[in-house]
């Protein structure tokens, strides 16, 4: 029973044959991976452009589109990938003026300000709507800000409340990242094949994201609805809400979104602020989950911030609450357009 | 710091380790205490002081055993030092957990006066360096060791950053000598072992356990609705994830003792190769079992005929508390100590545990079972695992388990089981690694590093 220990006794091996070739491999991948980052780039984060982007940074992307724009836009949709497919066109019916839809990716309370600052601020848009569908997730306290964000200057500099590290900081992290050098593989063995990745997702001229291959999908009747819930069912609660570890709505994103109110409260920007959709089947993982206990007081939380400002917050995370159909989703959170429109309804019916 | 992040593994390591052999041998020692308080206060610098207190009350408390005279005050010492050292381990680890079971009680006999609920940070690895400190002052008590005359060394001792947080718990008999007396340089035979060690661990940790963690934390996590299928998935998941955890990190600790020229105890010995209960905690976390029997069991009167089984059940009761300040904890050990006192018992009457492989399949079968509640962060959920593993929910064998989970659990199960650890390959059967495997484990700690900022945290942490 007694702890063994044989460090003393003699062996018969050569330590520096052993070492070498334990040394080679670890220092050789690494290197590689070092080098193939450097020379890839796959996220922009180093000097060369040898190679296209692995993915084209959607804040910037859209930015530039308002730059580009004539008509600055009067309305804006602001919000996470969730809002991506809200037709500003169907807004425009119910709200004077020009839309534009600012969806981000992975977007938090930070991203929601940073994105109208900039607009406002940068180019100038005469805003006097602001439709901004908010995400439990944008309160969570330990999730980072999206690198998307961070990595284009122009909106890094309205982050209020980012507490990354620095940019040169996450560069060095990264050259080592499985992420980083998987996009670098990704990104090589497209330009080997010449041929240029699909994207995921096309930007229609006034930011409304179209989801290309799932509507071709839907229009070929290949797919399946179904089978995508049930395959993510347990991982939206785990990944994207990160539930073990919220524990609280993080006060310094509640600020942040305070911030943003008074922010439209001085420049008479109305807002017409909701809780963005999950689909029935998610909500029925997160009922049994002794962690989803935090959503209620996210939402309590928001509440009372909107209250303060004497504004209203829409509950649609439900969608039984906007007359929503649970067909009309492409996955667990992400809504077609269609259901979009139904959401518009509810929340801008009372403005034509 | 975790081990397997890139801050460890490209900064805090190799300075901390070239600084050592590089700086003249007398001071040593106090840049290891340096460094290992750096490490720890990484973490949170305010616990450090708590680390401080325990290792100074123990210093001084060794010294006045090794000075008194009287017995009545080498008792007198002892008895600051284990009231010194419970006292904090209490204060951090079970005052919430105490004060919650009283006022539940207090409820249930009708309403009283509620004790408040502190909200207490646990200090990481608190329950291993205290029990490692304590160690020293009861060797000292009993003249198995001299106390130490340098407040430095013992610091050392207690705050080496290799086996800090999650062991093996070390005793001073073990690592006093050594730390005494440093080797000169860094040896290639330690260098190899180290590197080894510490690769082997990291592929344990990153490339095994995390793998494993990610497939059962979502099993857990929605544990109302497993059916039977994904039930033992999770059971089993977790036992594996556990051992590779903890394994991995205690191979990891070793790699890095040799590194400083500093041998430490194994911890695990394929425990899950265990023909019998008694067998599994002869290879389960061999420092922490080693030390309760030593400084629990036997001291409450495992030597005797009459107080052997009390003393099992107690010590195992305890074994569970240490491990977290939760009912599920203890009614895990106290399982352990049903099922140990079962296997006494039968031996008593003649009747041995059928050995080979059917005794080490059944046993593992138990021990599994006994991981549910030890997983369970509530009774209920615990029942409600169990329950569906054992069908008893009239759920049928339903439920969709990922293939790449299954194949996972198949390849862990197999490698726990079958495949030589390394303690046994290199110490006992002296094997001569080919080149090409040192290379590929070379190549997998790379991936690992790269892996690492998705990797969690030790399991054993939070022990």
């Amino acid at each position: 029973m007694a702890a063994r220990d044989f460090g003393d006794r003699r062996h018969g091996w050569d330590g520096r044959r052993w070492s070498a070739p334990l040394c080679w491999g670890f220092g050789a991948v690494l290197i590689l991976a070092v080098a193939l980052n450097l020379w890839v780039n796959p996220f922009r984060l180093y000097w060369s452009d040898s190679f296209e982007p692995a993915e084209t940074n959607m804040r910037e992307q859209k930015h530039l589109m308002v730059q580009g724009m004539a008509e600055k836009p009067d309305t804006l949709i602001i919000g996470s990938s969730r809002v991506m497919t809200m037709p500003p066109g169907e807004v425009e019916r119910y709200l004077p003026g020009e839309c534009f839809n600012y969806g981000m990716k992975s977007a938090m309370a930070e991203s929601y300000f940073a994105a109208l600052r900039l607009l406002v601020e940068d180019e100038g848009a005469p805003v006097r709507h602001l439709i901004l569908g908010i995400d439990y997730e944008a309160l969570h306290p330990g999730l980072p800000t999206m690198y998307e964000a961070r990595y284009y200057e122009p909106f890094r500099r309205y982050l209020a409340c980012d507490s990354s590290p620095s940019r040169a900081a996450e560069a060095l992290l990264r050259l080592l990242s499985l992420e980083q050098t998987e996009e670098s593989l990704n990104v090589l063995r497209r330009s080997l094949k010449r041929t240029a990745g699909r994207p995921k997702l096309e930007l229609a001229g006034d930011g409304q994201a179209l989801q290309v291959a799932r509507e071709e999908a839907i229009a070929a009747g290949r797919f399946d609805l179904q089978r995508i819930l049930a395959a993510r069912a347990r991982k939206y609660p785990l990944r994207s809400l990160h539930l073990a570890s919220f524990s609280e709505p993080s006060p310094r994103r509640l600020e942040c979104l305070d911030e943003l109110l008074t922010y439209c409260d001085e420049r008479s920007i109305t807002v017409h602020a909701y809780l963005t959709p999950v689909h029935p089947s998610q909500w029925q993982v997160l009922q049994g989950l002794e962690d989803a206990q935090v959503l209620p007081e996210v939402r309590r939380a928001l509440n009372e911030l909107f209250q303060r400002h004497g504004l209203a917050l829409r509950d649609f995370s439900h969608i039984e609450a906007f007359g929503g159909d649970p067909l009309l989703f492409y996955d667990e959170i992400h809504m077609q357009p269609a259901n979009q429109v139904r959401l518009l309804r509810a929340l801008l019916g009372g403005e034509r | 710091m975790l081990f397997h992040s890139q801050v460890f593994i490209f900064l805090f390591a190799p300075l901390a380790i070239t600084l050592y052999w590089l700086l003249p041998k007398r001071l040593r020692l106090g840049w290891l205490a340096l460094a290992s308080y750096f490490f720890y206060g990484w973490w949170d610098w305010r616990f450090c002081f708590v680390m401080l207190l325990t290792t100074f009350v123990d210093f001084i408390c060794g010294q006045k055993i090794g000075a008194a005279t009287s017995a009545r005050a080498r008792k007198g010492w002892l008895a600051l030092s284990l009231l010194v050292d419970l006292g904090l381990l209490g204060f951090f680890k079970y005052a919430a957990f105490t004060a919650g079971t009283v006022n539940a009680l207090l409820e249930a006999a009708g309403g009283a006066p509620r004790l408040p609920l502190l909200e207490i940070v646990l200090p990481v690895g608190i329950s291993f360096y205290t029990f490692q400190s304590l160690s020293y002052t009861i060797d000292v008590y009993n003249g198995r060791v001299k106390p130490t005359r340098s407040f430095i060394h013992y610091m050392a001792f207690v705050s080496l950053f290799p086996q800090l947080v999650a062991g093996p718990i070390v005793r001073y008999k073990q690592l006093g000598g050594q730390l005494l007396s440093l080797p000169e340089r860094l040896t290639s035979r330690n260098l190899s072992l180290g590197l080894t060690f510490f690769a082997a661990g990291l592929v344990k940790k990153v490339l095994i356990a995390d793998r494993l963690a990610y497939f059962t934390d979502q099993l857990w996590l929605d544990w109302r609705h497993l059916l039977p299928a994904e039930a033992w998935s999770a059971a089993l998941g977790f036992s594996l994830q556990l051992y590779f955890d903890f394994a991995g990190y205690s191979l990891m600790a070793i790699g890095l003792g040799y590194l400083l020229g500093l041998s430490l105890p194994q911890n695990f010995n394929s425990p899950y190769r265990a023909s019998d209960v008694a067998d599994f905690w002869r290879r389960w976390h061999i420092s922490l079992s080693t030390w309760l029997r030593d400084y629990l069991f036997l001291r409450i009167g495992g030597l005797t005929v009459r107080g052997r089984w009390p003393a099992l059940v107690l010590t195992m009761l305890l074994t569970g508390l240490w491990h977290g300040a939760a009912w599920t904890f203890v009614l895990w050990g106290g399982y352990h100590g049903l099922l140990l006192l079962v296997h006494h018992g039968l031996r008593h009457f003649g009747i041995k545990w059928r050995g080979g492989w059917t005794g080490s399949f059944g046993t593992l079968l138990l021990v599994i079972l006994g991981w549910v509640l030890f997983r369970a962060e509530t009774l209920p959920s615990a029942m409600h695992v169990l329950k569906s593993m054992l069908s008893l929910g009239g759920l049928g064998l339903g439920g969709a388990v990922a293939p790449a989970f299954i194949a996972i659990i198949v390849l862990a199960l197999l490698w726990a089981i079958f495949a030589p650890n390394l303690y046994e390959l290199i110490h006992v059967r002296q094997a001569q690694p080919r080149t090409w495997a040192l290379a590929c484990l070379g190549v997998l700690a790379a991936v690992c590093v790269m892996l690492a900022s998705e990797s969690g945290p030790f399991l054993y942490y939070q022990f």
